[in-house]
């Protein structure tokens, strides 16, 4: 659902996350905390479209109150 | 060569106050007419084809048959259809374009090909209830209401035209919403397809999932029927219908155009539900479904 890139050095680290995009910046204070040494590296939030042609349901939050 | 089809359908499209549907069978030359009218039976005699008259009638019935969008005041309906969903979307749910005064039922998932030959997910309704003269493509689509964000784009559709003979009345509608898909494959109250679609035969038993009665089943009492059908200012023949009949309460309710029909238990797809009255449920069958621009059902 959503990938998280950390490069420390020359070494790039992807953290997937199975969640929808929006709970990822509730989360970011939680994953910098476990791995400070790269908090200041935290490069993005990546949303990846599905490939064409693929079915590739979210499971994002819509209903508003 | 004009054939006694031809004939018949010519005389329904003239007559527009007696006959609502008709079926020739094709089991001999012109032995099975069954043509179906709204009044009494001494009116056959005006109505049918005149190289006609000399055969026998089957059945004969009062039925009002229309579209089963639903208006304000919107009747009842069980919670799980009419909630807001978040995503994945389970379908079988209520669904309003932009702005409408009506909503209808979000039916099935669906794939199709697109100008680009490339196919496209989404939900398969009917067009009077995602499109009618109002919309155009790319027009947004909420569930349950306008209300919610839009879970849909208005992709593809097919009318009803009153001057020709109709088979479907279809709506694609894109779910692709930044990125993903809004829909799930899975139909509320009954999971996901079991089977691949084939046609609906007499005695079939089917169950649906809609806006307003829910889960329902019923029984498939005929196909190949033409039928007429009252839209909001005209009114459309359709030829080669399925017609399906509830088993205990109602099959369907206005609301619940849209919804996908399968057989029961075994749950292929068969029809897609979208006019009804007086006890009887019509439905497109699949097979012109799937020829609306290279239909697939997700399964």
């Amino acid at each position: 659902m959503c990938t998280v890139k950390i490069q420390s050095g020359n070494e790039t680290t992807e953290l997937r996350f199975l969640v929808p995009t929006a709970f990822i910046d509730c989360l970011l204070p939680a994953i910098m905390a476990a791995v400070p040494v790269f908090a200041s590296n935290f490069l993005a939030c990546v949303q990846k479209p599905p490939p064409a042609n693929e079915y590739n349901p979210g499971t994002r939050d819509r209903c508003q109150t | 060569m004009i054939t006694a089809r031809d004939q018949l359908l010519t005389e329904l499209l003239r007559n527009n106050r007696t006959v609502i549907t008709a079926r020739i069978q094709d089991d001999g030359p012109l032995a099975g007419l069954h043509v179906r009218i709204r009044e009494s039976a001494h009116m056959l005699a005006l109505n049918l084809p005149r190289p006609l008259t000399n055969l026998r009638i089957h059945r004969t019935y009062a039925k009002e048959i229309r579209t089963l969008e639903a208006r304000h005041p919107l009747p009842s309906a069980a919670d799980a259809h009419v909630a807001c969903q978040n995503e994945p979307i389970k379908l079988g749910t209520q669904m309003q374009p932009a702005g409408a005064p009506w909503v209808g039922t979000a039916g099935s998932a669906v794939s199709w090909l697109d100008d680009a030959n490339q196919r496209r997910f989404g939900v398969l309704t009917n067009w009077h209830v995602a499109a009618t003269s109002r919309y155009q493509a790319g027009d947004a689509l909420h569930q349950p209401d306008d209300t919610q964000p839009k879970f849909a784009e208005l992709y593809d559709a097919v009318a009803p035209n009153p001057d020709v003979n109709c088979y479907i009345d279809a709506a694609l509608c894109d779910s692709l919403i930044n990125g993903f898909h809004t829909i799930s494959d899975e139909i509320i109250g009954l999971g996901t397809i079991q089977n691949p679609p084939r046609d609906a035969t007499t005695g079939d038993d089917a169950t649906k999932s809609g806006r307003t009665t829910g889960t329902t089943q019923g029984v498939c009492i005929e196909t190949g029927v033409t039928v007429r059908v009252g839209y909001d200012s005209f009114e459309a023949l359709f030829t080669d219908q399925d017609v399906y009949q509830s088993v205990d309460d109602d099959f369907s309710a206005a609301g619940d155009s849209g919804s996908l029909i399968l057989s029961y238990p075994d749950l292929a797809p068969l029809s897609l539900l979208f006019a009804g009255g007086a006890g009887l449920t019509v439905g497109n069958p699949r097979r012109y479904l799937e020829a609306f621009r290279n239909l697939e059902w997700l399964w």
